[in-house]
């Protein structure tokens, strides 16, 4: 009861938050010197047709008011009409949604199957020339932009080796749309050659947005797991001669990896920020290469649509994360 | 037993990921009936009827027909739907009889109807195909006389309006009106689907991706010969992953403007072909005629003698670009005289020129710090900037160089108070006409848009350029234009540095590519890979 009294007051916090977010994304893309209906009228419009349409789209009347027919907009679920593509935003946030959420989880896994066994590995081996090797690689994670690891990764494993494809989803026609997650339509659609070839589009943008993941979960599975491993009980159960592997898997790595699990919510939120730059080099047609595209075309609802929906995501990952800590650690609860 | 399991997840791991496997099963190896095409931006509705600009062409010349079409380089104007046109002695009345027999994908016969509906409906929409027909026609200028003939009736007699023709994609009406809601002219299905008549049909789109078509059977001009059976066209914004993609034989062609340096390297390497064409999109730097000191034609010719032309040909663009010999026209066009004086690169001549406008400008006019606006992601223009400001700085001239992005460098073009000081940028060919490059950047009416960004006027020049507008004999107009290049050229209120070359860039397999300027070479009927 407590817990859901918890989760009632956070989501009550997140309505301003949100409705904050909105403010700020609204009038700060109208404040950038652009005109959208000159790109949507093209180069050979006359004064004249640019006026005509601006007022056909309501952009002659004043920007508060402009807010206020948005707002009306939204109250109905309509995130607005994008003035590049002439379609509804919902629409276009519908397709690209799945591809990057397939993605992000696809990273999240990647992180955790590797990050954890490499913080170990490091643990286990302390101060050796294997832990100093997966520490430099786990700060080269952290440090080395998405932007230059894709390129590379790309060079290497795509131009020269050629053993993965370029970019994109799928080689040639997807499977039936069904979910819009090419993994799962592919294995309802019974299609393994299909689901073969999903994989091996999905591996290298993972690989390339998940480093930072797999980077901060070693991290912080390292530090848990010799904090663990220096605990009495451990020596305890050294002392009755136990053998390694079984302290290791049995009795460390369930309290060593709590730090880490919660630092899954802030990855998720890297993720999130790193489809970005990813998307564009894969070509992978997610909200991230969306949002670039609309901000370059100064496209109002677009940008506006695109960017309610990571902070809703955001949102929702801060509130998941909260919980479960609060779950774990109920005294939180008391705090807020 | 956990070593051998091990080592066969392993055997079976490389097996799977092994390059040949992937090569020969997986990766990119379209076969020979199948052409891939990918250009940087997304073609994000299918409706002929909304955007004018160069993309969407990929789409509207192999989907859908027009009443005439340009073809080839230097293009020609040749009858598509049309079986031939008539035009009023006045130039007002423009007649179109239809081939017999044609037909829409779905078996409609094309009739003058169509054409009615085409033309009432991309002036209604009022998108960018429509600012082309705006200023000379109303919705209901066309008038169907019979079931294959329409009539064009313009609000005043314009010269040149059939090289406009090809900007008209023609709809099928029935289908199209079958699918209207709530009178958007079928704008919201015309968006994901496809009424045309051209030599492929649509097999599959997203606007995330891109689209597929196959051939049509029902195609005017037959499928004897090698051709394409399937098409793709994709979106790949990376320039380097384009161009790997190209090298690898994942895609078989891509736009052709890539940067010199991309261009450098696919003509280096084995599997990838650049074929070369002269073409008429124009290149300059625009200045600003209303505001001190490059109101002043002294201070603007002293930056016309100082931008190094040869240098930024041949070692920045890496000739892949040539010198404007027209001044405001396209190399390629007629309308420019050939004695025409153009600027060629002199510091001296610079020197003079501005000292003479120092005299002319007060001191404050003559040294206010001028910004140099470049187009963010095209490079050339910024290339450019920099020449120009590195010249200017050997003159004592004080410019900084900015970029922004295109949508933002337009919407500054709308106000004489907020245009730029100097800017880059490129005109396009829209149609194929002398009208479409000096009729807009040097007229009034186009005065708060992008053609009209520097605010040029000239009453003289106005006046040869309606008259241009006006006329239909192509020897009267062709006297007008090069009066109207001899009053222009000497004000300088543009530095016309080159036109284009396109390097068409494609795997070397690809043949039958015809390059137009008009849609840049993105019709593919003609096209195979060997």
């Amino acid at each position: 009861m407590k817990i859901l009294a918890y989760i009632l007051k956070r989501l009550a916090i997140s309505i301003p938050t949100l409705f904050g977010l909105i403010v700020i994304v609204f009038f700060l893309s109208r404040v950038i010197p652009a005109n959208p209906i000159m790109i949507l009228v093209g180069q050979s419009a006359t004064p004249e047709q640019i006026k005509e349409m601006e007022k056909r789209y309501g952009f002659d009347q004043p920007v508060y008011i402009q807010f206020v027919n948005y707002l009306e907009k939204l109250s109905h679920g309509d995130l607005g009409y994008s003035l590049r593509s002439t379609r509804a935003v919902v629409s276009e946030l519908k397709r690209r949604l799945p591809p990057t959420l397939e993605l992000i989880l696809a990273a999240l896994a990647l992180s955790i199957l590797a990050g954890i066994p490499v913080g170990i590995i490091a643990a286990l081996k302390r101060n050796t020339w294997l832990d100093h090797f997966l520490r430099a690689f786990t700060i080269a994670g952290i440090a080395i932009p998405g932007f230059w690891l894709g390129i590379m990764l790309q060079l290497i494993f795509s131009l020269y080796v050629n053993i993965f494809p370029l970019g994109g989803q799928v080689t040639s026609a997807g499977p039936p749309h069904l979910t819009g997650f090419m993994v799962i339509d592919s294995v309802v659609a019974l299609d393994g050659r299909l689901l073969l070839d999903v994989l091996y589009h999905l591996i290298l943008p993972a690989v390339t947005l998940a480093m930072p993941g797999v980077a901060t979960i070693a991290r912080f599975t390292r530090s848990g797991f010799l904090g663990v491993m220096q605990s009495d009980y451990i020596t305890y159960s050294r002392s009755m001669g136990l053998p390694q592997y079984l302290i290791v898997c049995k009795y460390a790595l369930r309290n060593a990896i709590v730090a880490s699990v919660t630092q899954i919510g802030l990855i998720m939120g890297v993720f999130l920020a790193g489809t970005v730059v990813v998307e564009y080099i894969y070509f992978w047609p997610g909200i991230g290469a969306y949002m670039m595209d609309v901000i370059l075309n100064s496209d109002y609802d677009g940008i506006l649509g695109s960017t309610l929906l990571i902070g809703v995501a955001f949102l929702i990952i801060n509130i998941t994360v909260d919980v479960v800590q609060a779950y774990i650690d109920p005294k939180i609860i008391d705090t807020l | 037993m956990k070593r051998s399991s091990a080592g066969a997840a392993a055997l079976a791991f490389g097996g799977i990921f092994s390059p040949r496997r992937a090569s020969a099963k997986l990766v990119g190896n379209a076969p020979a009936s199948k052409f891939i095409y990918s250009w940087q931006e997304s073609l994000l509705n299918l409706d002929p009827h909304v955007a004018a600009h160069i993309p969407p062409y990929s789409f509207k010349l192999n989907m859908y027909g027009e009443l005439y079409r340009y073809q080839d380089s230097p293009p020609k104007l040749v009858p598509w739907i049309a079986e031939s046109h008539e035009a009023s002695p006045d130039s007002q009345r423009w007649t179109f009889r239809l081939k017999k027999g044609l037909r829409f994908h779905d078996g409609n016969e094309i009739t003058a109807e169509d054409v009615r509906f085409s033309a009432e409906r991309v002036l209604e929409m009022g998108k960018d195909v429509a600012s082309n027909f705006r200023p000379m026609m109303k919705k209901d200028a066309v008038k169907v006389i019979d079931k294959y003939t329409c009539q064009f009736s313009l609000d005043k007699p314009i010269g040149y309006f059939l090289t406009l023709v090809p900007l008209l994609s023609i709809v099928n009406s029935k289908l199209v009106r079958q699918n209207e809601k709530s009178g958007d002219y079928g704008a919201a299905w015309l968006a994901n689907n496809e009424a045309g008549s051209g030599a492929y049909k649509l097999k599959s789109w997203d606007p995330a991706t891109g689209f597929t078509a196959e051939q049509w059977p029902g195609w005017m001009y037959g499928w004897r010969g090698k051709h394409f059976k399937e098409i793709e066209v994709n979106t790949i914004v990376e320039i380097a992953s384009r161009v790997a993609g190209l090298m690898k034989g994942d895609i078989h062609a891509t736009d052709p403007y890539l940067p010199p340096d991309q261009i450098d390297k696919l003509k280096k390497n084995p599997n990838t072909q650049v074929i070369t064409v002269e073409t008429l999109r124009t290149f300059f730097i625009r200045l600003n005629m209303i505001r001190p000191p490059t109101s002043n034609v002294h201070f603007r010719r002293a930056l016309s003698y100082a931008f190094p032309y040869k240098e930024f040909i041949e070692k920045a663009m890496l000739d892949n670009v040539v010198r404007s010999k027209g001044g405001p026209i396209p190399n390629n066009m007629w309308g420019w005289p050939k004695d025409l004086k153009m600027y060629d690169t002199d510091m001296e001549k610079a020197k003079q020129e501005l000292a003479l406008a120092k005299k002319e400008l007060s001191p404050e006019e003559f040294s206010r710090p001028l910004t140099i606006k470049a187009i963010k992601g095209a490079t050339a223009t910024k290339i450019a900037a920099l020449y120009l400001q590195s010249q200017a700085e050997e003159l004592g001239l004080k410019m900084n160089v900015q970029e922004e992005t295109y949508p933002v460098l337009l919407a500054a073009t709308r106000d004489p108070k907020t245009t730029h000081d100097i800017w880059i940028h490129w005109m396009s060919s829209y149609y194929l006409d002398p009208d479409n490059w000096i009729g807009k950047m040097y007229s009034k009416q186009y005065h708060g848009s992008q053609f009209g960004s520097t605010f040029y006027y000239n009453e003289k020049v106005e006046q040869l350029l309606e008259k241009g507008r006006i006329a239909s004999d192509r020897e009267t107009r062709q006297r007008v234009y090069e009066e109207a290049c001899r009053l222009i050229v000497p004000e300088a209120p543009d530095l016309w540095i080159s036109n284009d070359k396109a390097n068409g860039a494609f795997t070397s397999d690809v043949r039958g590519w015809h390059f137009c300027d008009v849609g840049m070479g993105q019709e593919f009927y003609p096209m195979w890979r060997e």
